[in-house]
């Protein structure tokens, strides 16, 4: 394998202000995932999610939000979305 | 007394995929413990031992305890890091933050300090406690291999699949090059969100002429394909040694390119796999050590299957909803083997 040391121009990208390439592709998603946090809990008793339906608490699977977070791995993590201070 | 066999759910509180499997479960009768090692160590404490036979302890949250010995197997799904905050000394930068598999992977860029090692502590502790959780699905350490775009291609080629023509570079002489020597050429990158200050982006695979590409292709590595004309496509959801093939159809032209860009305009329906593709996915399954993997196919009008991508975490619960493919009670079904 031919090798040879790196000077410092060869470590500045051409063109190194800006963004990667790949980036002009990134929009926004067409249907957005809204979570309202007062509206989600985890119930440690079933070990489950649970989201407010008017004033009933549903499973999060009975639950139209269900679909939207199961939705092809693009679904938010759990810490941009949950409430982990537990009060 | 002694504990029953357990299921072990690693994953958040707010996953409704591994709620479906624990509902399952539950159904079943099998006992569940669900934790994250996000939670670890102030709402997840352990305590094991090893004596020469075999480790043995407990692992206990506020609400329940598990016994590392009556594990019989675990569904890894999305865990949180290690983040452990000692709140002593220089804590060091937030080690949270996007990763891939491996157990509660921690640390960031640049992450230092006090809790940067405990956060390292923690996961070489109950992280390699977890790691040594009999009958995963998946394998922890095995998907992170598996998430290696370059490790598919590679692996779908040996295994006998067709795959289309990729280039991955940072030069852009190259990819002009290799989109103009293609009818059609495509642009698909390796993660496809970011975080921006005002929301997370999405990046789809998206069409991509010679004439389009300029030099920040040099920022970072940029995966350039062989567009494959299409049928339709097949996400084919793979539980252990059962196949659940959905058929994908796009009725607008984003969702024609990728699906994922316009979920309202996919049609969905239960779809047949060839002979020889099933026995090329088992093989390549076999050769990445996955027993779960949610692919996506390409089929081309003239039939034949191209492999474009896997997941060895992907999402199914929304294929089950369109199709009603049971593919929750596969997976309840091989986090139990050893029960049956």
């Amino acid at each position: 394998m031919d090798s040879r040391a790196v000077t410092e121009d060869d470590r500045t990208t051409r063109g190194a202000a800006g963004t990667p390439f790949g980036l002009r592709f990134a929009r926004t998603p067409r249907a957005g995932v809204e979570l309202d946090l007062d509206h989600v809990r985890y119930d440690e008793r079933s070990q489950r999610s649970l989201a407010a339906d008017g004033d009933r608490w549903l499973p999060l699977i009975d639950h139209r939000l269900a679909q939207t977070l199961q939705t092809s791995g693009e679904s938010p993590r759990e810490d941009e979305i949950f409430d982990k201070s537990f009060t | 007394m002694t504990q029953p066999d357990t299921v072990l759910v690693l994953t958040g509180r707010l996953d409704a995929t591994a709620d479906l499997v624990i509902t399952e479960l539950d159904r079943r009768g099998v006992p569940v413990f669900r934790c994250d090692p996000a939670d670890f160590p102030g709402r997840l404490a352990l305590s094991a031992r090893f004596d020469g036979a075999g480790w043995a302890g407990t692992l206990r949250t506020p609400y329940r305890s598990v016994e590392l010995d009556r594990i019989v197997g675990g569904y890894y799904r999305r865990p949180g890091r290690f983040a452990v905050r000692t709140g002593v000394g220089d804590g060091g930068p937030d080690a949270a933050g996007a990763g891939g598999a491996g157990i509660g992977r921690s640390g960031g860029a640049g992450a230092g300090g006090v809790d940067e090692w405990a956060s390292a502590e923690a996961r070489g502790g109950l992280g390699g406690l977890l790691a040594a959780v009999p009958r995963w699905l998946n394998d922890p350490g095995r998907m992170e291999h598996a998430e290696y775009k370059p490790v598919q291609l590679a692996a779908a080629a040996r295994a006998g699949l067709a795959t289309p023509r990729t280039l991955i570079t940072t030069d852009p002489d190259a990819a002009r090059e290799f989109v103009a020597g293609l009818a059609r050429a495509v642009y698909k990158p390796f993660r496809g969100s970011m975080r921006a200050a005002d929301g997370t982006r999405f990046i789809y695979t998206s069409p991509v002429t010679a004439a389009e590409i300029d030099d920040s292709v040099a920022h970072t590595a940029h995966q350039f394909q062989e567009w494959i004309d299409k049928d339709h496509e097949v996400r084919l959801t793979v539980v252990g040694d059962r196949y659940f093939a959905a058929r994908l159809t796009g009725r607008s032209a984003d969702a024609r390119v990728d699906w994922r860009a316009d979920y309202d305009a996919v049609d969905y329906a239960v779809a047949e796999v060839p002979g020889s593709v099933r026995a090329a996915v088992r093989a390549m399954l076999a050769d990445l050590g996955l027993r779960f993997a949610a692919m996506d196919f390409v089929v081309r009008p003239d039939g034949r299957w191209y492999f474009l991508d896997l997941n060895p975490n992907g999402q199914w619960g929304w294929i089950e909803h369109h199709t009603g493919l049971p593919i929750c009670a596969a997976i309840a079904d091989a986090l139990t083997t050893s029960l049956r």
